[in-house]
């Protein structure tokens, strides 16, 4: 093989990522570094002492007083919710979080039917001194729960709002509720999740070397953990099927991601013999073979996660969302595909609608629409350089 | 931070190339573009300085070479432990993505050391005595590591012929 050979084979090689488009690179001050740095080991300490709290504190305080800890919100939806059925609607609105600002602000995007690029819509400041730091929605497009750290102190505490959207998709205030749980034990998308009535809401934390899935009502204040061995940061993602019913993406100690449903209405105790094991980590679907530990979202009938061919990494590998029956856990079929070789394009999904025909994904550091099996990028902008998980509700 | 526009020159004419090199480093084309963005974070807040350097890509790529080897254990362990396959082309595949994989797996059979002065040497077309002052290696170790991984990686690809099929 001559020199001249190599070089070309090299250059074909290099070709595409050389081509590839340059993310923007954004570089935050010293400034806003330190005090992200001071928020982050704040949070992390307040999350190891409050999921402590959560596991050993509240069962034994909530079985000699009803709701000790989360105090009544009065926030409970005014009527019967227009998708309070099974899983998130079809909606022309979603929430984002704007990571390349500080402090953070959420934003508010509109996607139409004829218009699959989002057209931003209106820009939520975060009151003075909080971090945003998670979205999750309810289930009638017009709802949404923002979490968020200040420090009173050097105490971090977290505190929640309800940012309500009219109906042209216009922002009201923020409106403080008063959740008295503890600091939100991990920060970061697919970690907690409003239920589709609006009623209940579901955590995930660390406790020590176990993780707890916490789910508090809303309206009484009754709180109801379930515990496992294992880290909790370890590809940990959860939906709502319905009001009563919570699909979990877990990956067990030792294990291999599995997806198993936990009945919220039932007493709490271990998660492994409370849930029931839906999608086994061995799952198969033509040429795909297990799951990723990625982001999932149910409708109530389908579950949508992503199952990787093998190789899962490096050239050649390709990853698929694939639907799943919520009722056998059975994979039914593939919605979309990564379309490149080499790294699998979808890093997560973070929302299906009830059909599957539109998934949006994250894709390396952008987001991104599926319909019809066609992907659209939704804008040449990156987010954060160095997070790729976008806070994101729909 | 001010984005100065000489940096981001220089970002968008490095960067693909970066991803490339570390990509064929590790095999992961994701890790190689945290590693690279990092690597262009940490010039960024250094450029004042760099931009006065003779050819500050060759800064980048020291970092980015650097941060490789710190990454390599961990990524290794973690790619071991999941008891993955070795790198084989789906069946949809193409040639030019057969010939890629079979490329990055005869690549990723040298040793690392080998692999970054073969892909520096052939792809960067960088000469020997600049790849021996970038890794501040002696002239005679950068000729050997070159010959020796050219070798070995005649040999990985002469079973291969859809190479020959570009």
């Amino acid at each position: 093989m001559k020199d001249q050979d190599l070089r070309d084979r090299f250059a074909a090689w290099a070709r595409p990522i050389e081509s590839a488009q340059v993310p923007a690179i954004e570089i935050i001050s010293r400034r806003a570094r330190r005090r992200r740095r001071r928020i982050a080991v704040a949070g992390a300490t307040a999350a190891a002492t409050g999921c402590l709290a959560l596991v050993v504190v509240l069962p034994i305080v909530s079985q000699r007083h009803s709701h000790p800890l989360a105090t009544t919100t009065g926030w409970l939806p005014a009527g019967p919710l227009p998708g309070a059925g099974a899983g998130p609607a079809t909606a022309p609105f979603f929430v984002m979080l704007d990571l390349q600002r500080d402090p953070t602000p959420a934003v508010v995007y509109r996607v139409s039917h004829g218009h699959p690029q989002p057209q931003r819509i209106a820009t939520v400041r975060p009151p003075r001194g909080v971090t945003l730091t998670d979205i999750t929605a309810a289930a009638d497009d017009r709802t949404f729960l923002l979490t968020g750290n200040r420090f009173r102190g050097h105490t971090m505490v977290t505190r929640y709002y309800e940012l309500k959207l009219n109906a042209a998709g216009r922002p009201g205030r923020l409106i403080p509720l008063r959740i008295s749980l503890p600091a939100r034990p991990e920060g970061g998308l697919g970690v907690a999740g409003l239920s589709p009535d609006g009623r209940s809401l579901a955590v995930v934390g660390q406790s020590g070397s176990g993780l707890t899935v916490g789910v508090v009502s809303l309206g009484t204040g009754a709180i109801r953990t379930w515990s496992a061995p294992g880290p909790a940061t370890h590809g940990l993602n959860l939906s709502w099927e319905d009001a009563r019913r919570l699909a979990l993406l877990w990956t067990p100690q030792h294990g291999m991601p599995e997806i198993r449903v936990l009945d919220t209405s039932l007493r709490g105790g271990s998660l492994m013999t409370r849930s029931r094991l839906l999608v086994p980590a061995t799952v198969r679907f033509g040429r795909f073979t297990g799951l990723l530990p990625a982001a999932i979202t149910s409708t109530g009938r389908e579950i949508f996660a992503l199952m990787p061919l093998h190789p899962p990494y490096g050239p050649g590998a390709l990853t698929a969302l694939v639907e799943f029956s919520a009722r056998t856990g059975r994979p039914d079929r593939v919605i979309a595909q990564s379309q490149e070789s080499g790294m699998g394009s979808f890093c997560g999904v973070l929302w299906a609608d009830r059909s599957g025909r539109q998934v949006v994904t994250s894709c390396g550091y952008r987001l991104g629409s599926s319909r019809g099996g066609h992907f659209t990028l939704w804008s040449g902008r990156s987010f954060w350089y160095s997070l790729k998980c976008v806070p994101f509700a729909w | 931070m001010r984005h100065d526009g000489e940096f981001a020159g220089f970002y968008a004419a490095n960067y693909g190339r970066t991803v490339a090199l570390v990509t064929m480093l590790l095999g992961d084309r994701h890790e190689a573009e945290d590693i690279a963005q990092e690597a262009f974070a940490r010039a960024l807040l250094r450029w004042s300085r760099l931009r006065r350097y003779d050819s500050p890509e060759a800064w980048i790529r020291k970092v980015a070479l650097r941060m490789v080897i710190d990454t390599r254990g961990r990524f290794k362990r973690a790619s071991m432990s999941a008891s993955f396959p070795t790198l084989t082309a789906p069946a949809t595949a193409g040639a030019d993505v057969a010939a890629d994989i079979t490329l990055t797996r005869a690549m990723l059979a040298l040793p690392l050391r080998q692999r970054e002065v073969v892909f520096l040497h052939y792809h960067l077309d960088l000469p020997v005595a600049q790849i021996a002052t970038e890794l501040h290696l002696p002239l005679s170790t950068v000729k050997a590591r070159l010959a020796s991984g050219r070798r070995r990686l005649e040999q990985e690809l002469s079973d291969h012929p859809e190479l020959e099929a570009r």
